[in-house]
């Protein structure tokens, strides 16, 4: 059998067990055990088998087209996995795996308390409905499994639904995934009005020609819908909301893959519909990208709770991948197919090394919050002692986060670095280097950022004293869960490292894009395929010269002055007993960047002093919030101008029969006029 | 392959015997325009060969962190080293990295540094571990941007190519854009040496420690490779400045004569690097932490006008 077959196999086998388990967990209902076994184990076999599937294609250069059923004449669902397709297929497929091993302990929390046979059959209805979105090919079908994985993470999201916050979250969550949809949903119906078809074939051969003005509307509809869906400021509010409350494997499968999808849609529209669009389009995704990416990480480093925190952090890296992607367009409009793909490649990287890294942070906080039941991070503290397996695994995705090697993270830092500073030398145009000057600086300001984030939370959650008994308590996480973990956090060791193995996978399609495949031995990155001259980056050599170095260093100081003596004794509190209360908490951790940026983020203070005597209050309260500004400014006049409007629109409803009757014989008329 | 290999040794023990010796040059100069004596130029020697026999305390509080960060910072900056031009212009590792990934390597260290202050428990270890954070978040856009002046004209990031084609310009000083961003960097040098007027090296006092904070809760071997690292640093950030900016006499070729020479050129700049910085040590009192990012402001807004100056010529 050639490639393709096997393929194809391997993917239907993916598709089969998810629908296996979307179904019969629900027959287990009265089973738990069982329950949360059929779910998980077949996810994780439709992991395998997906990940296969689309290493194979990506590999191979070829592509999976079949049809699944026709739903009526003229609309047939159809899966077509390319290049791109399988790219997508690969991080969803991934992330699964390692959730599903995850979730077999994760979910023993909700034992006797919640149906987990609801929790698991909808975990692989989810990943079902984001692997059709990435694979379908007709718009039809694309809104129907995305109105699905809409709908279903919702589900997800209203899981604890007897908490309020959850489903004051939550019902923020529909509003904003619904007004996605309704973007969404316009614009491909401008390109079916054009192209009187739904087959995105038809679109990839006939919507280059269509008139600027409506390919230019079709991408702002995009812009609005996607940037929604994937959290981009200022349409991020529902994101720091609706994935904390989520159950912990549900948030790292939403923030690690779900919002990514919206990133599918929308290379898949401007790159294989309009094969790069218009010029501008660039600069505006580089500008929203950059403005997402630094205010996303402000608000993040400001956070105490470890989940808002990861999903700030979400926006930021979405932000940073926008970023790729606008500079790969304007790359593209400048004729610079070289860097194009370069920055596209970037992107890629990133979209595939904030899954392993997001997806493994957020089973790290699953993990916090399943041995302490808190995640405010200054309830929290010396959980490095007591769960050390989750504290290592945490630092490693944190480090890659804050884009430090060795890494993956910092591989595709890098690459977006190295295609900003070329948007400085090589795009022609005062502006556009000026830009690409401010866009290094604030890429680097995010970059930094992120760590001190990284430092904040796990520092104040895992170092020193436990500041509360549920901290002081604390057990390892069960292995499952420590495994799950491991399955995410081997990926980005090792793809840290060998980044040309990862870039082999991109390089079809940023040849199907740009023509321009890049160069990528396994240890060892060219960028930029010059032979002479240009960039390389190879994090392998330079772990090694550490390791080297270590290791003379360590044995010539043994040698020559013998072993360290240590002598362990108490932390020195000038006198007084250490107490925990006298740690430094998160609040003041971040303090001296949120003075430093408090117009951009806006800061709320109170101090509250209560007098005993007159020199000695006895008592100080310091209250310090972060309102963000952005949802001040934008969504409180729109929430109150939707409010006034509904008011009036309320006259027209009285509640008397007849007059309803009337609309109803009015809009027939109007119907009948208008269709004549 | 052979000579490459030498050439590695060489930049290691360069690095490792120069360090302590621009730190011992720089408290000479101020003790002196301070009309104190001061301690010998060699006193930074004895310090670190004196904590590398000691034995440690650590606290009881303490994680593995602690233990392991003083080797892991020390080998990380020592990496970080391998990818910067000294004096020759050919570096050991400059095939795997560039400038970017040497302030990533930076970061790294300073990552870990900040981490591990707080692992003690004691509030001086994250008052510390905060600002330097708050700091150095604003100083790497500001050394980027100091840089992509210089990095114009050759269109890469790569430092053997960069020194290379800067030392074969006459003195581009005068070139009013290397001027400015020459100054912006100045800000940034110090900024990352951790000098006055953004940090005081000399004092533990909490109104005013900065780096100084994240190193309390070491002692012995570990404070030493610590103290050692952050020399390190502070010579490998001046040689990106020398490489960046006055890169003149840079050896181009292999040769016992002109790596020599080369050697000599390297060592009078820092020198006049080191009593330069010993000078602005003297002469400024040290601004209040919140004045410090006004201050880095102004030295992103210089390299940008520098950056306009440059496209614009």
């Amino acid at each position: 059998m050639a490639v393709a077959d096997w393929a194809a196999i391997l993917f239907i086998t993916n598709l089969v067990c998810l629908l296996f388990g979307s179904v019969t967990p629900f027959f287990a209902i009265r089973r738990q055990r069982l329950a949360n076994l059929l779910a998980h184990s077949s996810a994780l076999v439709a992991g395998l088998s997906g990940s296969a599937a689309a290493a194979a294609v990506l590999l191979n250069k070829t592509s999976i087209t079949m049809t699944a059923w026709q739903i009526m004449p003229g609309f047939v669902w159809r899966f077509q996995v390319d290049a791109l397709s399988a790219f997508f297929l690969l991080v969803i497929s991934m992330i699964l795996m390692a959730v599903a091993v995850y979730s077999t302990g994760y979910v023993t929390k909700y034992e006797g308390k919640k149906n987990i046979a609801y929790l698991g059959g909808l975990l692989n209805l989810f990943a079902l409905s984001m692997i059709a979105v990435v694979t379908v090919s007709s718009a039809f079908t694309f809104l129907i499994a995305w109105e699905i994985m809409s709908v279903v993470s919702f589900f997800l999201v209203m899981f604890e639904h007897e908490k309020s916050q959850v489903r004051a979250s939550g019902y923020i969550y529909l509003v904003m995934t619904h007004i996605a949809t309704a973007f969404i949903t316009l614009s491909f119906l401008i390109m079916f009005s054009y192209t009187q078809s739904f087959d995105f074939a038809v679109y990839q051969q006939q919507l280059r020609s269509m008139p600027i003005l409506l390919q230019n509307g079709i991408f702002v509809m995009c812009l609005i819908g996607f940037g929604a869906k994937a959290g981009v400021i200022p349409l991020h509010v529902w994101l720091p909301r609706a994935h904390p409350v989520a159950p912990s494997n549900i948030s790292a499968l939403m923030s690690g893959v779900m919002i990514k999808t919206a990133l599918y849609g929308l290379i898949r529209i401007i790159f294989d519909f309009f094969g790069g669009g218009q010029a501008w389009w660039g600069t505006v995704l580089l500008a929203i990208g950059l403005i997402s990416a630094l205010w996303g990480i402000l608000l993040a480093i400001t956070e105490n709770d470890l989940k808002r925190f990861l999903a700030y952090s979400s926006t930021e890296n979405i932000g940073i991948i926008l970023v790729g992607i606008g500079a790969a367009l304007l790359f593209q409009a400048h004729q610079l197919s070289l860097l194009a793909a370069v920055a596209m490649t970037a992107a890629l990287f990133h979209i595939l090394s904030h899954a392993w890294f997001k997806g493994l942070l957020f089973m790290g906080a699953g993990s916090v919050l399943y041995a302490t039941h808190t995640k405010n991070i200054n309830e929290l503290g010396g959980l490095i002692r007591r769960m050390p397996w989750t504290a290592g695994l945490f630092l490693l995705g944190g480090m890659s986060l804050a884009a430090l090697p060795p890494f993956s993270g910092v591989i595709s830092e890098w690459l977006i670095l190295q295609s900003m500073l070329h948007v400085v030398f090589d795009l022609p145009g005062f502006w556009f280097q000026i830009g690409g000057a401010v866009a290094v600086g604030l890429l680097a300001l995010t970059g930094a950022f992120a760590a001190g984030g990284v430092i904040k939370h796990f520092g104040t959650s895992f170092l020193a004293m436990p500041r509360t008994k549920a901290a002081a308590e604390a057990v390892e996480v069960p292995l499952s869960m420590r495994f799950g973990m491991g399955m995410l956090a081997l990926p980005i060791v090792l793809y840290g490292l060998l980044p040309g193995t990862v870039v082999t996978l991109t390089s079809s399609i940023t040849l199907e894009y740009f023509a321009q495949a890049l160069n990528g031995t396994a240890f060892l990155l060219l960028p930029f395929n010059r032979a002479t001259g240009g960039e390389s980056l190879s994090v392998a050599w330079l772990v090694g010269a550490f390791v080297l170095i270590c290791a003379v260093g360590l044995a010539l100081l043994r040698w020559k002055l013998g072993s360290s003596q240590v002598v362990i004794d108490e932390t020195w509190n000038c006198g007084s007993k250490l107490e925990p209360s006298m740690e430094y908490s998160g609040t003041s951790y971040s303090h001296p960047l949120v003075m430093i940026f408090q117009k951009l983020i806006g800061i709320k203070r109170k101090v509250a002093v209560e007098r005993e005597y007159r020199y000695y209050p006895k008592r100080i309260t310091h209250e310090l919030t972060v309102n963000a500004n952005i949802e001040a400014v934008l969504y409180k006049p729109l929430i109150s101008i939707m409010l006034y409007l509904s008011q009036r629109m309320r006259t027209i409803q009285d509640g008397n029969l007849q007059n309803y009757l009337a609309y109803m014989v009015g809009a027939l008329v109007i119907a009948l006029i208008w269709s004549r | 392959m052979l000579e490459q290999l030498l050439w590695t040794m060489v930049q290691v023990l360069l690095i490792l015997l120069l360090a302590p010796l621009v730190q011992g040059i720089i408290k000479k100069t101020k003790a002196r325009l301070q009309n104190r004596i001061g301690a010998p130029i060699l006193q930074p020697y004895y310090d670190i060969i004196k904590y590398l026999k000691k034995d440690a305390i650590i606290s009881n509080q303490a994680s593995w962190l602690t233990r392991a960060v003083p080797y892991l910072n020390f080998g990380i900056i020592l990496t970080a080293g391998l990818l910067i031009p000294t004096v020759w212009n050919k570096t050991p590792l400059g095939f795997a990295g560039d400038l970017v990934m040497i302030v990533y390597l930076f970061a790294a260290a300073r990552f870990l540094a900040a981490l591990t202050a707080l692992d003690a428990g004691s509030a001086f270890g994250g008052m510390g571990s905060s600002r330097d954070m708050a700091l150095s978040a604003i100083a790497e856009p500001a050394l980027f941007l100091a840089a992509v002046v210089v990095l114009l004209d050759g269109g890469t990031t790569k430092l053997e190519q960069v020194a290379w084609l800067s030392a074969q310009k006459d003195w581009s000083l005068f070139d009013p854009a290397y001027g400015l961003a020459c100054l912006a960097m100045l800000i940034v040098v110090i900024t990352e040496t951790g000098r006055i007027p953004v940090d005081n090296p000399d004092t533990h006092l909490e109104l005013t420690m900065i780096h100084e904070g994240l190193l309390l809760e070491y002692s012995g071997r570990y404070l030493g490779l610590m103290v050692w690292a952050a020399q390190i640093k502070q010579l490998l950030i001046l040689t990106l400045f020398i490489d960046l900016f006055f890169p003149w006499g840079i050896a181009l070729a292999p040769g016992l004569g002109s790596l020599a020479a080369a050697s000599g050129v390297y060592l009078v700049k820092l020198v006049i690097l080191g009593v330069g910085l010993a000078f602005i040590e003297t002469a400024y009192a040290k601004i209040r932490l919140f004045q410090v990012p006004k201050l880095l402001a102004s030295s992103m807004v210089l390299s940008l006008l520098a950056i306009m100056v440059r496209i614009a010529k």
